[in-house]
């Protein structure tokens, strides 16, 4: 990790920290909603950007964590860590049982079977009412912390989830810059060599749809602790194909571009909604269009290009690894 | 009793699989020849169906409107089709087949809820051309679906013969092939490479058609049966003609015989794992043939 990424982190930490002394009721549940979205998006970013791997369902791992922290305080009276912890440990169930089939298959093949999970997970929402309650969710009293402050009080719960984002997004920085995340990269460019090269490819795949899963999961499972709401549209094939525009809009394979991607066409959406809510499909699906067509690497690879390009004038351009799209 | 049932769910499941394989022949047929997916492919035949329940209200007469909709709506999804590859498909063919997935995702998002805001979210349902019931072991069946599967059998065959004796069908091939060495020898290989796409199309804009009178037509009716298609696809491996058939029968049937047991949603779920376990099993071999026999 550079430095110019932990000063984006300290910095984002700081502005996090003090939007409440300058900002409203509103702008706080729009931040974290913006934080928690960016880690969904981010879960597109290391799996699609970094390890070039194409998931159409991620939303059923989204809705499938906010369901398993949901689940386990209305049914099972938990707390607040056991529920954050069932939605990682559920989804990370579910991800390596399905990784487990798809690893074994490449490109269309694999985004295929996400895709049908995805769809099989949403079916499962909206039949299986006895357990979802379909479309019309379930709203729970959320729990308290540490057992002196309720999450249900707004600033406790803006603070909470809002660090606890960033301190998530910050460690899968972490591991994307790690040497881990270069194989993953690796796999992206070429996982022939890397097979030859004597790595473990289909494990390594297996490992970074499991991060993946697990991260979508627990951004769903903190969705429905902030919220004190779940639904099977958690689980909904348009929250996946959003998820997917976020981090390509952004530019999947930089660090900040899913973060990005998420925070402008979620703030966008906010501030529109009001007029584009007839078309706003319309709008996913040719924004998703439009940036794979014309905006190569998403905003981050154009910012990336535009440094490369001053850069090149003073000096011959560095190896730009860890940005732009896969190949 | 019981075993009457049965036979009736198989009966019915052999029936709706043609229809299924139309469609996954759609898909396939895209996949094979262009390495692209279309998931876009199940609102073409949405809108197939909406196309086949609006002409028979405009027209107000079930027969006249299911044909006039059998000619009219492979041409009008095949344009759409052929305006859709040109948005969607042209601008990224030199890049990896994997942005195709985003690009026609995108496409499924926008032409779904297209569809939404013209025929509304309230499920329609068309009259059946032909109303005609017949008895089979002391129940009555209606006609139409054994006609519907008779067309869609056709259609198959004719696809079959076009692909394999005629010269347009030795271009596709050869295109498919080597798409330079084709373009060599003088065949126009773009024209090619979007007709097939508009051919794809059109088989998802028939197989719309002809499910309308049996289902009701709803604008997201696409997405419950691309799930079946994908499924079918998968199984029997991209490309290939009639194992795409053989599987939509096979894949029917036993969730057919599973809705007798438990719960549709059930039987789905169930069918998938199924699915799931079979690619497991021979993966080599599915990914060994991809190409259309």
């Amino acid at each position: 990790m550079t430095r110019a990424h932990k000063l984006t982190l300290l910095g984002g930490l700081v502005l996090v920290l003090l939007l409440p002394h300058v900002a409203g009721a509103f702008a706080r549940a729009l931040t974290v909603e913006l934080l928690i979205y960016s880690m969904f998006a981010l879960s597109i970013g290391i799996l699609y950007g970094h390890t070039g791997m194409m998931s159409f369902g991620h939303a059923g791992f989204f809705g499938v964590g906010a369901y398993a922290a949901a689940l386990m305080i209305t049914k099972l009276d938990a707390g607040l860590a056991t529920a954050l912890l069932a939605a990682v440990g559920s989804t990370a169930i579910l991800a390596i049982l399905v990784a487990a089939v798809a690893v074994q298959l490449k490109g269309h093949y694999f985004a295929l079977i996400t895709l049908i999970v995805g769809l099989v997970l949403y079916y499962l929402g909206t039949g299986w009412r006895s357990l979802t309650n379909a479309e019309d969710g379930i709203s729970f009293a959320r729990p308290e912390l540490f057992g002196t402050y309720a999450l249900g009080d707004p600033m406790v719960s803006y603070y909470f989830f809002s660090i606890l984002a960033i301190l998530v997004i910050f460690f899968v920085w972490f591991l994307l810059t790690s040497p881990l995340g270069r194989l993953f990269r690796g796999l992206r460019e070429n996982d022939d060599r890397a097979r030859y090269l004597g790595y473990p490819v289909a494990r390594l795949k297996m490992l970074s749809f499991t991060i993946s899963g697990m991260l979508a999961g627990l951004s769903g499972g903190m969705y429905a602790l902030f919220s004190g709401y779940v639904s099977s549209e958690f689980l909904s094939w348009i929250l996946s194909g959003e998820a997917v525009m976020w981090a390509m809009v952004g530019g999947a394979g930089s660090l900040i571009g899913p973060i990005l991607g998420a925070s402008l066409l979620i703030w966008g959406r906010e501030v529109l909604s009001s007029y584009l809510i007839d078309i706003y499909p319309i709008l996913v699906g040719s924004i998703m269009i439009v940036s794979v067509i014309f905006l190569r690497g998403g905003l981050a690879g154009a910012f990336q290009q535009i440094r490369d390009a001053c850069a090149a004038r003073r000096a011959p351009a560095p190896d730009a690894a860890a940005n732009g799209e896969p190949t | 009793m019981g075993l009457e049932a049965l036979a009736f769910q198989i009966l019915n499941a052999v029936v709706w699989a043609w229809v299924l394989a139309l469609l996954a022949l759609g898909l396939t047929l895209i996949f094979g020849y262009l390495d692209i997916i279309n998931v876009a492919h199940g609102t073409l035949y949405a809108i197939g169906a909406a196309i086949s329940w609006w002409l028979v209200q405009a027209t107000q007469s079930p027969q006249g409107g299911f044909l006039l909709a059998l000619l009219v709506a492979p041409l009008a999804v095949a344009l759409i089709g052929l305006a859709a590859y040109h948005l969607t498909i042209r601008p990224i063919m030199a890049r990896p087949p994997i942005y195709s997935l985003v690009t026609t995702f995108g496409l499924m998002f926008i032409l779904q809820h297209a569809l939404f805001l013209i025929i509304g979210g309230a499920p329609r349902s068309a009259e059946m051309p032909i109303s005609t019931l017949i008895p089979i072991l002391g129940r009555t069946y209606p006609l139409y679906r054994f006609v519907m599967a008779g067309v869609a059998a056709a259609i198959i065959l004719a696809l079959w013969v076009f692909l394999h004796r005629s010269t347009y069908g030795t271009w596709i091939q050869a295109v498919q092939q080597n798409r330079s060495v084709a373009t060599a020898m003088g065949i126009p290989a773009r024209q090619v490479v979007a007709v097939v796409f508009c051919l794809g199309s059109a088989l998802a804009g028939i197989a719309g058609v002809l499910a309308a009178p049996v289902l009701q037509v709803r604008y997201d009716m696409g997405i419950d049966i691309i799930m079946d298609a994908f499924i079918v696809v998968i199984a029997a491996g991209f490309g290939n003609l009639f194992g795409t058939v053989i599987v939509a029968m096979v894949y029917q049937i036993i969730q057919a015989v599973l809705a007798m047991m438990i719960t549709p949603l059930q039987a789905k779920v169930l069918a998938l794992l199924a699915v799931l376990v079979w690619v497991l099993m021979r993966r080599k071999g599915l990914l060994e043939r991809e190409r259309l026999a």
